[in-house]
């Protein structure tokens, strides 16, 4: 994973679950994060959806449960950009 | 005697007691706060209008003590359910399950996560069954995150699967499923 990548992700998932970025590591997930609850999940989509400029499809929505998953999106982003 | 089913079990949670309904109660709590609740009927019923008894009867009340089971959910300092979690047994050993929490005053209170987690790890001890299978719309993002917590793992795609009984609108759904050696591998990684 590219470091841009993971910053992007990280940034992305601290915004939406409004915690620091230092609490967010690359490799936090929804097993690890205290504040990535339902809710946060939600926000953490469409905060995703906002950046990426598109809808999720089911498989990347049904598919996010990290940073890293976050971190994969953008990453495919940017090789097909 | 025949010995009762495991899932007819009351079930404890840190903050709730679930509580095995029979067919007349789950019919009572279920008709009494989720027919006229829009939301509820629309998203999870998928129905555009209440539903009449007979109807609510035959389509709803997920109790026969044998492959149907539903639990009220009850706070452990008392009060009325604030709603019901059911499970449907299905062929080789597989399950499905519903859950909808009717009193918004729990709303983003990690109630399905508490009950789900009771209950799924309630099936596979008492060897219940060895899969768990469900099926969410695909955008609703807290019913996913709730499967992805528990360890499910996203297996299948339907699209223009299923249509909001409002709007019209068609959307996709995703499948999740949760097989028993994922789930003895979960607990071993949290022991």
């Amino acid at each position: 994973m590219s470091d841009a990548a993971d910053l992007r992700a990280r940034k992305a998932v601290a915004n939406a679950l409004k915690c620091s970025l230092d609490a967010v590591g690359p490799d936090a997930s929804v097993a690890t994060l205290p504040q990535w609850d339902s809710m946060g999940h939600v926000n953490i989509i469409l905060e995703v959806e906002t950046e990426l400029g598109r809808t999720l499809l089911p498989e990347e929505i049904a598919g996010i449960a990290s940073v890293a998953d976050v971190a994969l999106l953008y990453e495919r982003q940017a090789a097909s950009a | 005697m025949a010995k009762r089913h495991p899932m007819l079990q009351l079930l404890k949670t840190e903050r709730f007691v679930l509580r095995p309904l029979g067919r007349v109660e789950a019919f009572r709590i279920g008709r009494s706060n989720w027919n006229h609740d829009p939301e509820i009927m629309r998203n999870l019923i998928h129905s555009p209008r209440p539903l009449d008894p007979w109807r609510w009867w035959k389509k709803m009340v997920w109790v026969n003590g044998r492959s149907k089971f539903s639990h009220a959910i009850v706070p452990k300092d008392g009060g009325k359910p604030i709603g019901i979690h059911g499970m449907t047994l299905q062929k080789y050993r597989s399950a499905t399950m519903v859950v909808a929490v009717h009193d918004r005053s729990w709303w983003g209170k990690k109630v399905v996560a508490e009950v789900r987690r009771a209950v799924v790890d309630h099936a596979f001890e008492n060897k219940v069954v060895d899969r768990l299978c469900c099926t969410v719309t695909a955008r609703n993002a807290a019913s996913v995150f709730n499967y992805k917590k528990l360890g499910f793992k996203h297996v299948g795609t339907l699209h223009r699967a299923q249509c909001d009984p409002v709007s019209g609108e068609l959307f996709d759904t995703v499948i999740f499923e949760l097989l028993r050696a994922d789930w003895e591998k979960q607990r071993k990684a949290n022991v």
